[in-house]
């Protein structure tokens, strides 16, 4: 075997290690928390490290193999989770002071099936308070924020702070977040990682905090597409705890990976639309490029524009979040608003004043935007556009980190209900990454994956995690 | 024409049921033309005085009564409803006519593109459309009747003094009055079974889903459905089957099997489990509550099994959730209009949006999580026995001579529980008070078991005699007494917040009046919202989330 440290193994390599017996969960597990000793204090990534606990799974996972009864892909390999998924007997503090006592009682449903598949839960990653704010840092939640491991100094994204990093820096092995109006796809962007936000329906929101019931979708993070296809493939399926999970077969997105962009119609998005200022240079260049690569290998690439402009779709998510949040969290805002961040607490204050009519208003114009897409998507089989349209921003500047949540193309398919995956695409000369989006036909998160990892597969940019600098 | 008033005599053709005159046109004893004819007689002689409906549509119908007529002789029966004629509330579409909604806002509108599918279905199943009924403005208010629509309100054929029941008030007017043989009416709170207690029939609001909402005027997306107000269950059996049926212009439709609703009918209750809800508080009339305890009886002794039951949640629950989601979605559908085409809104319309305008957000989306909370409490007692008995309007149709106690009558009822929960609902005539006035009761049924609630309401009605009588129509309708116009008494400071509120949100020439209404309005849906319980659990989520596919 290589002399690779073993945090830097992808999941589909370490899974084909513990296939064939050359790899132990114990082993894998102490690499992970050496990792963790190493360089975490410095991100941080985790709020809760549940050493023993994974230690302990560990050691189920390996007398399991040692008896011939793998359960799967995942069995035996380190992940964790955003802290407002419920894990049994773990606290799901999620940034929040109103719930310094918590522990929770049950495992949200993709962290019970990650279990039943084997997985190994290492802890509970940063999050913004109640996976959610108003794109600003205020240093005024329980936990430090999370410091982008390809710069300390950068801004990791949000709301899933702790989960892009955990994956870029190798703290973890994948990662799960959840993602309303991008909080998977930003911090992948950030964090040159792979996130992906999976069809409303297609993963079990059970047990994780609800911020907004009509946006609000699971996702994982991981270094390669393969890693993402088989981690969404384990997490996905429907489940009568969610009533927003569909009853449709999931299929093997591993298998489907192979097989090319050759002869696929792709969209391009590159002109967001009005109302956003224009993505940075390197991050259009990258978009360009990357459309030259697929172009390459065979994919017809058709410029399109969105129905309705990004700009139009954030406006529209500004009324559908805030209110939505207020309700879940009126009781605590009414008693207890002293208690919350600031960017938690303007968010409440918005949500609470607003009028039903513009809530309604927006939901029906969500229809047309979820309609419009759906017809533009018709006609192809994904649509390659922008994820974020700058680099991770500088911590200490307020407006551009709020810039960098805001101005995505992201809201979109938030509202529309599309699958969409976030990618690298390169990294500036100082080193940031780049990333692009892909989108996909509602519930085909194969087709949107199988262009990201011929897109992975024909660029250089997986080679080397960050250096946690 | 005017002959057999008052005896129920098979002789008056306007006072045949359904049922009936389909076995005599079936049986080519009765010709459609002349049951139209007759039926035409009989609003050109009763109408001025009755207001039920809004538009009559004499030729359309006479030659759709001559080719039913040629059909039926030529061997070409359709089935019960072939040749009968009905009318529809002004808030369906026909292609061709125009809609009103019995609204200024709508005067001189284009003919319509599209059929309504309900209204479709009746004359593809051979039934004649005799015109378009009277309606609150666009098929809702604030409960009280202002007379300043663009029709004169539709009369109480019991006693022309008195109010239809809204909002489906030229439905339960022509039934009743013997314009219409059946009617469609449409019901978000109450609009299709209010009329019908009103005026003594039985108004069936089906399960949400069961009939197509297509081509009808929206009043609120998430608490509106489509239904018939007609003379007899049986009659309901036939208008359902035909109606009934999954419709792919309407996302809300539900695609489970349509039974056959005439062949149980008469099967009795000897067996059934019939829960009977007494204690809704003390709004009730006294005859009401009689007569509901009256029906209870009648169906144990022929051979239900009553079991006292009540309700998961006090009934002023279901009432604020209700009207918060109606006053939000409400005001949604017509926002443009009323922010610049108020003026041309009736009161109650106006009064009703003005509340729509106030409510906040979280209490809309407290609402509908509180919905899908009572949803599937009221559904657990409803799958714990076979239907329900319970009040629907808790009084007897109100005089338009007494302005001050007309409201009461649309907002003291047990209606809009089922249109928050979505079960199946009739309203049932359970006789008479002193005054000859119709009394009512709900019968409710599991989801799509509106066989069951038809089985139910067929038993009691066969039991009692209240079918035999008809109302005696007066010569004349006494004129209304106006209500009382004076706005709120609100302080300066509540008015200098309401005007603040406007202008915020772009309402701008306000009224001194309307902007202590909107004063008033502010407190008050601000009070209903805050009366909406919270749920425990932050992952209770509204009844109705978005999900993919779109339907």
């Amino acid at each position: 075997m290589s002399e690779e440290p073993l945090w830097r193994l992808t999941v589909a390599e370490a899974s084909r290690r513990m296939a064939a017996g050359a790899l132990s969960p114990v082993d894998l597990v102490e690499a992970f928390l050496d990792r963790i000793a190493a360089v975490d204090a410095r991100m941080p990534s985790y709020v809760h490290v549940d050493a023993e606990g994974a230690r302990a799974a560990a050691r189920v996972a390996a007398a399991e193999l040692a008896a011939g009864r793998r359960r799967g892909p995942l069995h035996g390999l380190p992940y964790a989770v955003k802290d407002n998924y419920d894990v049994a007997g773990l606290p799901t503090v999620a940034n929040s002071r109103l719930r310094l006592d918590h522990v929770a009682t049950r495992d949200a449903a993709p962290v019970a099936r990650l279990k039943a598949a084997g997985a190994l839960l290492l802890g509970k990653l940063s999050t913004w308070e109640y996976g959610t704010g108003n794109g600003g840092e205020y240093g005024d939640t329980v936990f430090p924020t999370t410091r982008n491991p390809w710069d300390l100094t950068r801004f990791a994204g949000g709301s899933s702070i702790g989960a892009g990093a955990a994956v870029a820096a190798g703290t973890a092995m994948f990662a799960l977040g959840s993602d309303t109006t991008g909080s998977v796809r930003l911090p992948a962007a950030a964090c040159g990682v792979v996130g992906v936000k999976a069809t409303p329906g297609r993963v079990s929101r059970h047990g994780l905090l609800p911020n907004c019931w009509s946006l609000d979708i699971p996702g994982p993070f991981t270094w390669t597409v393969e890693d993402a296809a088989i981690v969404l493939g384990a997490i996905a399926g429907h489940d009568p705890a969610d009533p927003v999970t569909e009853d449709v077969p999931v299929p093997d997105y591993p298998r489907r990976l192979a097989g090319g962009v050759q002869g696929l119609r792709l969209a391009a998005v590159t002109d967001p639309g009005p109302g956003f200022p224009a993505p940075d240079a390197a991050m259009a260049a990258a978009l360009h490029a990357g459309l030259d690569v697929l172009r390459g290998l065979g994919a017809t690439v058709v410029e399109t524009r969105l129905p309705v402009p990004a700009a139009e779709c954030f406006a529209l998510s500004r009324f559908i979040g805030p209110p939505e949040s207020a309700s879940i969290h009126e009781a605590e805002y009414r008693t207890d608003a002293a208690l919350m961040g600031t960017a938690l607490r303007d968010k409440m204050h918005g949500g609470t004043v607003q009028r039903a009519a513009d809530y309604i208003a927006a939901q029906r114009r969500r229809r047309a935007v979820a309609e419009g897409i759906d017809g533009l998507l018709s006609g192809f089989d994904a649509l390659v556009t922008f994820g974020t349209f700058r680099v991770a921003p500088r911590l200490d500047r307020q407006d551009e980190m709020v810039a960098f949540t805001v101005e995505t193309a992201m809201t979109p398919f938030n509202l529309s209900g599309h699958p969409s995956l976030v990618q690298c695409t390169g990294f500036t000369p100082a080193g940031l990454p780049l990333s692009w989006q892909v989108v996909g036909q509602r519930f085909d998160e194969a087709t949107i994956l199988r262009v990201a990892a011929a897109y992975e597969a024909a660029t250089p940019w997986r080679r080397e995690r960050a250096p946690v600098r | 024409m005017a002959q057999g008033e008052g005896t129920g005599s098979m002789s008056a053709l306007h006072h045949l049921s359904v049922a009936e005159a389909g076995r005599l046109i079936g049986a080519r004893k009765l010709s459609p033309v002349e049951l139209v004819a007759a039926m035409l007689d009989r609003i050109e002689a009763v109408d001025g005085r009755l207001n039920s409906y809004v538009l009559v549509l004499a030729e359309r119908a006479m030659r759709a009564a001559r080719a039913a007529e040629a059909e039926i002789m030529a061997g070409g029966w359709r089935g019960p409803l072939h040749g009968i004629p009905f009318g529809i509330k002004d808030n369906y579409h026909v292609a061709g006519l125009p809609t009103t909604g019995g609204s200024r806002l709508m005067q001189g509108g284009a003919p319509e593109a599209e059929t309504a599918t309900i209204v479709a279905r009746l004359e593809q199943a051979g039934a004649i459309l005799m015109g378009k009924l009277n309606t609150w403005e666009y098929g809702t208010g604030d409960g009280q009747v202002y007379h300043d629509l663009p029709y004169p309100v539709a009369r109480n054929p019991w006693d022309l003094a008195r109010f239809t029941g809204g909002s489906s008030t030229g439905a339960g007017a022509s039934v009743a009055g013997g314009t219409a043989l059946f009617a469609l009416g449409s019901d978000t709170g109450g609009s299709i079974r209010l009329p019908a207690a009103a005026c003594g029939l039985q108004g069936l609001k089906p399960t949400f889903g069961r009939n197509s909402r297509a081509a009808c005027l929206p009043n609120c997306w998430s608490l509106d459905h489509t239904g018939a107000l007609t003379w007899t269950v049986e009659d309901q059996a036939i208008v359902l089957g035909a109606t009934a049926g999954h419709d792919h212009r309407d996302p809300s439709s539900a695609t489970a099997p349509v039974g056959d609703y005439r062949k149980g009918l008469h099967e009795g209750v000897r067996g059934l489990v019939i829960g009977i809800v007494r204690d809704l508080g003390d709004d009730l009339d006294p005859a009401m509550r009689e007569a509901l305890a009256e029906a209870g009886a009648q169906l144990a002794e022929a051979g239900a099994i009553l079991r006292e039951v009540a309700l998961p949640a006090p009934l002023a629950t279901y009432q604020a959730v209700a009207w918060t989601i109606n006053w939000a979605e409400s005001f949604s559908i017509h926002e443009q209009d009323f922010l610049a085409r108020r003026a041309l809104m009736g009161r109650a319309l106006r009064t009703k949006m003005t509340a729509g305008f106030c409510v906040r957000a979280v209490d809309y989306l407290a609402a509908l999580r509180e919905r899908r909370r009572l949803a599937l409490a009221t559904d657990a007692l409803v799958r714990s026995v076979d239907a329900l008995l319970l009040p629907g309007a808790f009084h007897v149709a109100p005089s338009l001579r007494e302005p001050g106690t007309v409201p009461a009558f649309t907002r003291d009822t047990a209606c809009s529980v089922f249109n928050l929960t979505g079960h199946p609902a009739l309203s049932l005539c359970t006789g008479f008070d002193a005054g000859g006035l119709p009394l009512n009761a709900q019968i409710v049924g599991r989801y799509f078991d509106e066989a069951t609630v038809l089985r139910v309401a067929q038993a009691y009605e066969a039991a009692t005699p209240w079918r035999a009588r008809k109302p005696d129509l007066a010569p004349h309708a006494p004129e209304p007494t106006m209500p009382d116009s004076t706005p709120p008494s609100v302080t300066p400071e509540q008015l200098a917040d309401a005007e603040r509120y406007a202008t915020r949100y772009g309402l701008s020439a306000l009224s001194r009046a309307e902007v202590a209404e909107l004063a008033a309005l502010l407190d008050r849906t601000a009070a209903a919202g805050l009366a909406i319980p919270r749920q425990s659990s932050k992952e209770d989520e509204p009844a109705h989330v978005f999900r993919v596919p779109l339907r």
